[in-house]
Order: structure tokens, then C-alpha cells, then sequence
């Protein structure tokens, strides 16, 4: 490999040690330079972008024809009370009024209340995210842990049962509704075996005995475990592993699907022939050949899994009663509750940008032209 | 490096091994009892602010009101906060004895100060429950001469004009209304001119059989039992919300009794809830009727035979034995089943008669028909009551598009008078028919102008000439069996008149485990600390 060299490592190369000295250190004001030009851009896009959404987001929610005030006040009450509650939520006030007070409130982080359950937003959210966070990572694990391994299976036996079989596995998760599973889930798993847990983050006296101790994270399984609450830890895992399960299976049918594409394509490629010409064994050549060199795809295809499953698994949340972020978005969005809407995207605005650098990242540990 | 690339799955193969073996966890203690419920909609605890159901459920739980409905007839009056009452000759002023030796949880006793502050504070904030005070001519400015306490435990309140005091005490007196709030620990709650509302949104701060120790809309609400209640021991220490929104779940968590009471029945669960005999079926008649209004600003349906023709395109007893089954009772009175005044079962006129209907719109001079559209709720059962309307009215020439809309969207749209028919349903809140009547045959004033949006007569455009006056003179009449007459006579009119197309009157279902040996419900409250669980 005959990489072009940097202007300091040129400077080594000729012997020059003072001016190579200098030489490095300008290279390193360089970099740093780059560097902060890259962060900036990358931050005023994120700006950008947010601004964006937050516009798109606040007008088509002022589309809706829905009128949070009648969701307030109810059927029975009045025009006075109407007016007062109307009032209230600044909706008297004039569009760009209303706007403009929205973006102050949220460059302050205050998102005010939500009228589904009068909490602050904020709290509502640092109770519903961490539970999402949770569920996806989990359904994560399982979904990449069995997707690769199966994509990767199907791809080395091609056109072969294996491959078929795979596909059908890979099909029914696409295909079928995670309301129907997560119910048909509930029935043979809880109801007739009774292997795990019923509806719910934890058990009716494990969220008791969880309401006491310290929680960090917001993360049950994590915060029981570090509370040495061990009752509480068994009744999480025995609820979470049903709805991860459902939501783990339809990433895993994506992800081996998307795996096994990638696979067949390098298995094509000459450098494999080469290899196996040269009597490479088989398991070497998948493993440390072909597999390393999709690595930066699959990088993409699971944080954009994962951004699928943060951003909210509405009908699994609500056949397991699970209190996550996508049925917080959605009940925010039916009751045209602006302060719940543009929070719960400023939140998936953050989520797409953040697990985006993190893909970037990524790519640049495996893959070195990208560096 | 194979041996490597399958760890993820051994992991997540020894996870779900590990939460196998895991999945009996804490069992639920006798002494408390679990209730599978749709814990969405909590937008306030205030009881001068709450207009759902749900939450009014649990604070009716949690505060005690000045009297009582009857666990078993709602309209029979038990002491509450209030132990006895005198009303003046001129029926203008009632004064209440206030129970002495209660203490809210801050250990505050509750006065009539408290009671007195408390109604003050519902009319002047002005939210969507002050209606319940200024439907009887309560208003903000004169609140504080309207509520007075001269003593200790003497509570005196002073009507604008005289009402049946049956019909005054059962009406606004038997919940929220008259909660007693504890001024004194409000005292520093209160943020401007709010009376402590931020605050109230999501605490309680009154006396009742239960306090509130987890509260978390949307997932889970526990209530802890006070062991001082006044009105005896409670058999259970704790009780508590689980949030399960889907009522299969709600169904495999009773059969495993990991709940003790489902509140979400659907119709696909009814068989397998009958079947087992660890479960019973509570049906509670509630006093919530379903109606669709034509709406009279539109010229067609403005024709009295039109409006006639389309309450014979219900298969009112049809749909009462199929599609709501165990979940409604037809019912074409405005009045519910139950209330006093309510017009006998057998004498509701109209069934399914499909050519009577093509004759009258013939005619109304439109032998061809016409097309409208029905806004409609797409939660269950408006869609299917909707499609049954539509396939009867096609039958008769009348092309009915349905319109899917979310149930807020279809009340906004009818309240701003902005759809052809509207259907959806509408609840009263205590069992008399002046509940209804006042809503449902009262509009004094028709005119777009009036902007009487609380009453669905007036949404209808439903012009109720003297029904109106009648609405009003019954509600102050105090002979029984003149009020009956007074509501028989309405109910005859609207009946015969109103745009508005009653069909059925809707049950509350619960499903209940063996383990709840005793629990006193009626439609209107759920009395939890009568529960006795084994």
C-alpha cells in the first residue's frame, strides 16, 4: 500500500527533525482545524435539520383537525369553559404566535405538559423512553444475533432448503402483524405455559418494591440489577422477553434478509475464488473474507433497525401494556397535544442524528479508506 | 471465529432460558386487589377539572362526596362528608351538618371551611366541570355568597331559585362537586390566581377510603387503603390500576388471575369469560345512550319525514341480540333505563321497516333519495352500528358515506354544528331524567349565535319550542308524580320530534376472578373499599 503521505510524515521522511517538529505540529492544527469544521457543519445541519422538522412537524400538526381543547374540557362543558381552557394552551393566539412561543419554551427545554396525563413532558419522557430504550436494545440483541447468523447460513447454502427455509422464516416476520403475534405470544407463552410474565414492565409487587429503590437509568433490568433487587430483576426479564422476542423477530427477518444479500455478493466475488483456489477452508473464508468485508453495510442496516424500534413499536406497546415512546407519540398525536408531538420529535430527531454519527463512527473503525 | 460469531445467539438463547425460569415472580397478596383498566385519558385529578370517566372512578375512591349513591339503587341518598341536611321553606337555601372527627391524609380536619373553599373554587376557575355548578345558576361572582360556612361543621349553600331538593341532592351533591380539598395544605400550592389546579392535576389532597401512593397514568396507579375510614374497615390494604389496554390481555391476566377485575370486555372474549368458571360477568346497565343526530341546518334532513323515515332504518332488537350482544339494550327513549322519569321498555315505538322509510322520504318529495355523509368514531361498535345504518338506508334509496373520524373529531365537528349525521354517544351522571333532559330537550335559543355547544339539541340544530320550558319548570317541581308526568310528556314529544336518533343504552362489563368474593358496584361508581377478596 503506497498511501500518499501527510505533509508531516514527509517531513520525517527527509530527515528534517525541527522542521519536522513544526511541520507535525501545524499538521495537528490541521486536523483540529478539520476536525472543528466537520463538527460545526455537523452541527449546524443537526440545527438545520431539527428546525425542519420542528416546523413540518408543528404545521401539519395544526392540520389535524383534531382540537385538543374538546379533548380537555369534554362533552358536556360549555363555550365559557372552552374559551378558558382554549385560552390556556395559547390557541387563541395567532399561528406564528404560537410558534414562535413553542420554539422559545423548547430552546429552554421546557416542553411544558401534556394533557394526556398532566405530568411535565420531561418526566413523562424520562419514564417512557428509558422503557423503549430497554425493549429495543433487547429485541436488538436477538434480532442481530439470529438475523446474521441466518443470513449468513442461507447465503453460504444458496438455493439450497436451508436457503428456502430461511426465506420462509425470514417472510413470516415480515408479514406478520406483531399485534397478532404479540397476542397469539401471549396466549401459548403466558396463558397455557406460563414460561413468562403477562402484560407490563413488571409484575403488580415488583413495581412496588421497584418504587423504593434508586433508579439511575430508567432501565429496570439494569437498575434492579444494580439494586441488587433480584425479585424485580426476574419479574422484568420474565416480561420483557415476549415483546422483544416479537419485535426481535422482525428485525431479524430484515437483518437476514439484508445479510444474506450481502453475503451472497462478496461470496461471488474473485478474492474468494482466489481463496478457496489457494485451499482456504471454508468457515475462514465466510468468516474472516467475506464477512469482514460487509461488516460497514450491516452496520447501517442495524442502526437503522434500531432507529425503527426506538422510535416506537405502537401495537406490540399496547398488546403488553408496554408504557414505551411510540404509544406516548401516538396518543400525544391524537389528542393534537403539541407539547407531547414536537418533544417526542425533537427526541426521534435525536435518535436518527445521533445513531447516524455513531454509523460514522462505526464506519471508520472498520472500514479505513473512509478514515 | 465461528465459535465467536454465535455467542449473540447462546446469549440471547440463555436469556430467554433465564426469564423461562423466571416467569412465576411475586405473587399478588390477598390483601390486594389488582384491576386491569385503561389508565389513558388522566388528564387531571382536580375534581373541578375531571370529565372522564376513568379518573373519576379512582377519585371517587379516593374522596368521599357529600352523600352517597345507594351501592345498589343509585338514587337512594347515604350520609357522606354531609350527615343530615334541612332545605328552607322557600327551597332556596340548604344547610348541611359536616361530619366531625375526619382528618385528610395531612392530618388537617376536614371542615365545612374546606367544603365551602372547595365548590368556591370549581365555579370561579371556570373549567369544563364548572358546568355541573352553573347549569343550576351558580355563577363565579356570586360563588362566595352561594357558599357559606357559619360554622365549624355547618355548611350553608343558597340556590339562585328553588329545584326539587331529590333532584338538586342527587344531582350535585353526590360526587365530585362536593369533594372536600384541604384548604390548608393547599394554601402554598396555589400558583397565581390557579386555586392549587397545577397542583391537583396530579395529587390529591382530600379524605376518602384511599390515598394515592404511585401514580403513573398510562402504567400503573396504586391506592393504599386508610385504616381510620369512617365508614369501617376496608378488607383490602392496597389497591391497584394495572395499565393493560388490550382486552384479550386484560382476559389471559385474569384466567391466570395475575389481576383480580378486568374493566376491558370485548365481545370476542364474552364466550371464553362465561366458559370459565373461575370468572363471572358483571353487567352494569350504565346510563350512557348511542344516538346519531341529522343534523337540521341541512335543508334535507331539516324534513320532518326524512327524520322520520331514518328511525325506521334501525334494527334496534337485531343488533341488540347480535353484533351488541351483553353490551347494550336498544333503547329510543332519551331518557336511560333506570333514571326516574324513564318511560317503560315495551312502549318504544320504531323498529326496522325499510319500505315505510322509502315511502316517507317519497314523501318528503325526494322518490329518488339522496346522499349524506355519517361521521363516525372508529373505535368499536360505531363502525359496525354505522355500517348497519348505511346497508338499510341503501335499501331506501339513501346513499350514507361514512366518514371514520376520531370520537373528539366527531364531537368538535357536531359541536361547531359542521356535519350531516353524527353518531356517537352521550352519558348521564346521575339517574334522573333531568340529566338528559337538559342536554337532549332544552335549546332556548336555536340561532347559530347562541352557542349552546353542551347541548346536543342545539348541536342538532333541533328546535325544542316549549320543551325547552319544560326542561326547566320539571327540574324545579317538587312533586314526584308531576316531575313523572312533566318527563313522560317529553319523552313522548322527543320521541316524535327530535332529530336526534336514539338506539341503545350501553353496559359497563366486568369480569371478575372467583378470588373477589364481595364488591359493591353500581353504573355509575365502583365503591372499592367493599371489596373482600380471598
Amino acid at each position: 500500500m503506497n498511501a500518499p503521505l501527510g505533509p508531516a510524515a514527509a517531513a520525517r521522511e527527509h530527515g528534517g527533525v525541527g522542521e519536522a517538529e513544526e511541520d507535525f505540529a501545524s499538521d495537528r492544527w490541521e486536523r483540529a482545524g478539520a476536525l472543528a469544521l466537520a463538527i460545526g457543519r455537523t452541527l449546524g445541519s443537526v440545527a438545520i435539520t431539527l428546525f425542519g422538522l420542528f416546523v413540518l412537524t408543528f404545521v401539519l400538526g395544526r392540520m389535524l383537525p383534531t382540537d385538543p381543547v374538546i379533548a380537555i374540557i369534554g362533552d358536556n362543558a360549555g363555550p365559557g369553559a372552552y374559551e378558558i381552557v382554549r385560552a390556556e394552551l395559547g390557541l387563541d393566539k395567532p399561528l406564528h404566535t404560537q410558534f414562535l412561543i413553542y420554539m422559545g419554551d423548547m430552546v429552554r427545554f421546557d416542553f411544558g405538559r401534556a394533557i394526556e396525563t398532566g405530568n411535565l413532558v420531561t418526566e413523562d419522557l424520562a419514564r417512557v423512553f428509558p422503557a423503549t430504550i430497554e425493549l429495543a436494545t433487547f429485541a436488538l440483541v436477538i434480532g442481530t444475533g439470529l438475523g446474521i447468523p441466518l443470513g449468513v447460513w442461507a447465503a453460504v447454502h444458496r438455493d439450497t432448503f436451508v436457503d428456502q427455509l430461511v426465506r420462509v422464516i425470514s417472510l413470516i416476520g415480515y408479514s406478520a402483524p406483531n399485534f397478532w403475534l404479540g397476542l397469539m405470544g401471549l396466549v401459548v407463552f403466558y396463558a397455557w405455559l406460563g414460561w413468562v410474565g403477562g402484560p407490563g414492565r413488571l409484575d403488580v409487587m415488583a413495581t412496588i418494591m421497584h418504587e423504593s429503590a434508586p433508579r439511575p437509568t430508567g432501565l429496570v433490568l439494569v437498575d434492579s440489577a444494580l439494586a441488587g433487587q433480584w425479585d424485580v430483576f426476574q419479574s422484568a426479564l420474565s416480561r420483557i422477553v415476549l415483546p422483544a422476542s416479537i419485535l426481535g423477530y422482525a428485525s431479524c427477518a430484515y437483518i437476514a434478509r439484508m445479510t444474506r444479500s450481502f453475503m451472497v455478493e462478496q461470496l461471488s466475488q474473485e478474492y474468494i475464488i482466489a481463496a478457496r483456489v489457494k485451499g482456504v477452508p471454508e468457515r475462514q473464508i465466510v468468516w474472516r473474507h467475506a464477512f469482514r468485508n460487509i461488516r460497514v453495510q450491516l452496520i447501517t442496516v442495524i442502526v437503522l433497525s434500531y432507529a425503527f424500534l426506538l422510535e416506537g413499536a405502537v401495537l406490540t406497546e399496547i398488546v403488553f401494556a408496554w408504557p414505551g415512546f411510540g404509544s406516548y407519540l401516538t396518543k400525544g398525536l391524537l389528542k393534537a397535544d403539541m407539547n407531547v408531538v414536537l418533544a417526542c420529535v425533537f427526541i426521534v430527531g435525536l435518535i436518527f442524528i445521533t445513531l447516524n454519527l455513531i454509523a460514522d463512527l462505526c464506519y471508520r473503525i472498520f472500514d479505513p479508506r473512509t478514515r | 471465529m465461528s465459535s465467536k460469531a454465535g455467542h449473540p445467539t447462546k446469549l440471547a438463547l440463555a436469556a430467554i432460558c433465564c426469564a423461562l425460569g423466571a416467569a412465576p415472580a411475586l405473587a399478588t397478596p390477598d390483601d390486594t386487589l389488582v384491576i386491569g383498566d385503561v389508565l389513558d385519558n388522566f388528564l387531571t385529578l382536580d375534581p373541578a377539572e375531571i370529565g372522564e370517566v376513568n379518573p373519576d372512578i379512582v377519585m371517587n375512591n379516593v374522596c368521599d362526596p357529600m352523600f352517597f349513591m345507594g351501592y345498589e339503587d343509585p338514587a337512594n341518598l347515604q350520609p357522606g362528608l354531609a350527615e343530615s341536611y334541612t332545605v328552607s321553606d322557600d327551597g332556596l337555601t340548604y344547610t348541611f351538618k359536616i361530619r366531625e372527627g375526619l382528618t385528610f391524609p395531612s392530618g388537617n380536619p376536614v371542615t365545612a371551611a374546606d367544603l365551602e373553599w372547595s365548590m368556591e373554587r370549581k365555579v370561579k376557575l371556570g373549567l369544563g366541570d364548572a358546568i355541573q355548578w352553573t347549569e343550576w345558576g351558580f355563577t363565579a361572582e356570586g360563588a362566595d355568597a352561594a357558599f357559606e360556612a357559619p360554622s365549624e361543621y355547618e355548611l350553608v349553600v343558597t340556590t339562585p331559585e328553588a329545584f326539587s331538593p331529590e333532584l338538586f341532592l342527587i344531582a350535585a351533591f353526590t360526587g365530585r362537586n362536593t369533594f372536600a380539598l384541604d384548604k390548608v395544605y393547599l394554601e402554598d400550592k396555589i400558583e397565581g390566581d390557579d386555586f392549587a389546579n397545577g397542583y391537583l392535576k396530579t395529587n390529591s389532597a382530600c379524605y376518602g377510603p384511599f390515598t394515592i401512593s404511585i401514580y403513573r397514568p398510562g402504567e400503573i396507579i396504586v391506592l393504599d387503603a386508610r385504616d381510620d375510614y369512617w365508614r369501617g374497615d376496608i378488607a383490602i390494604n392496597r389497591l391497584v390500576l394495572q395499565h393493560i389496554p388490550e382486552a384479550t390481555a386484560q382476559r389471559l391476566a385474569l384466567e391466570r388471575n395475575d389481576i383480580d377485575v378486568a374493566t376491558r370486555v370485548s365481545p370476542s372474549d364474552l364466550e371464553a369469560i362465561e366458559a370459565n368458571p373461575d370468572l363471572r360477568l358483571v353487567n352494569l346497565l350504565r346510563h350512557r345512550l348511542q344516538y346519531f343526530s341529522l343534523n337540521q341546518k341541512r335543508e334535507i334532513l331539516n324534513e320532518p319525514k326524512v327524520v322520520e323515515a331514518f328511525k325506521y332504518l334501525v334494527d334496534y332488537t337485531g343488533m341488540e341480540e347480535t353484533v351488541m350482544r351483553n353490551l347494550a339494550v336498544s333503547r329510543q327513549s332519551f331518557v336511560p333505563i333506570g333514571a326516574f322519569g324513564a318511560m317503560e321498555e315495551d312502549t318504544e315505538p320504531y323498529f326496522l321497516d325499510v319500505e315505510r322509510a322509502k315511502a316517507l322520504i317519497a314523501e318528503a318529495g325526494y322518490p329518488d333519495g339522496f346522499e349524506v355523509t355519517m361521521q363516525v368514531p372508529t373505535r368499536f361498535p360505531y363502525p359496525d352500528i354505522a355500517q348497519h345504518i348505511q346497508a338499510n338506508a341503501a335499501a331506501a334509496g339513501i346513499t350514507i358515506n361514512l366518514e371514520p373520524l376520531e370520537y373528539s373529531v366527531v364531537t368538535q365537528r357536531e359541536r361547531a354544528r359542521d356535519h350531516d349525521i353524527a353518531l356517537k354517544g352521550w352519558g348521564a351522571g346521575y339517574p334522573d331524567a333531568n340529566a338528559m333532559a337538559t342536554r337532549h330537550a332544552w335549546n332556548p335559543d336555536n340561532s347559530d349565535e347562541a352557542n349552546l355547544t353542551m347541548s346536543p339539541a342545539w348541536r342538532t340544530g333541533y328546535d325544542t319550542g316549549a320543551l325547552s320550558e319544560m326542561v326547566q319548570a320539571a327540574r324545579a317541581e317538587i312533586d314526584a308524580e308531576k316531575r313523572l308526568a312533566m318527563y313522560a310528556e317529553m319523552q313522548d314529544e322527543v320521541l316524535r320530534s327530535s332529530p336526534i336518533i336514539y338506539i341503545f343504552q350501553r353496559y359497563a362489563n366486568l369480569a371478575v376472578h372467583e378470588s373477589v368474593t364481595e364488591m359493591k358496584a353500581n353504573t355509575f361508581k365502583r365503591y372499592w373499599a367493599t371489596v373482600v377478596k380471598e
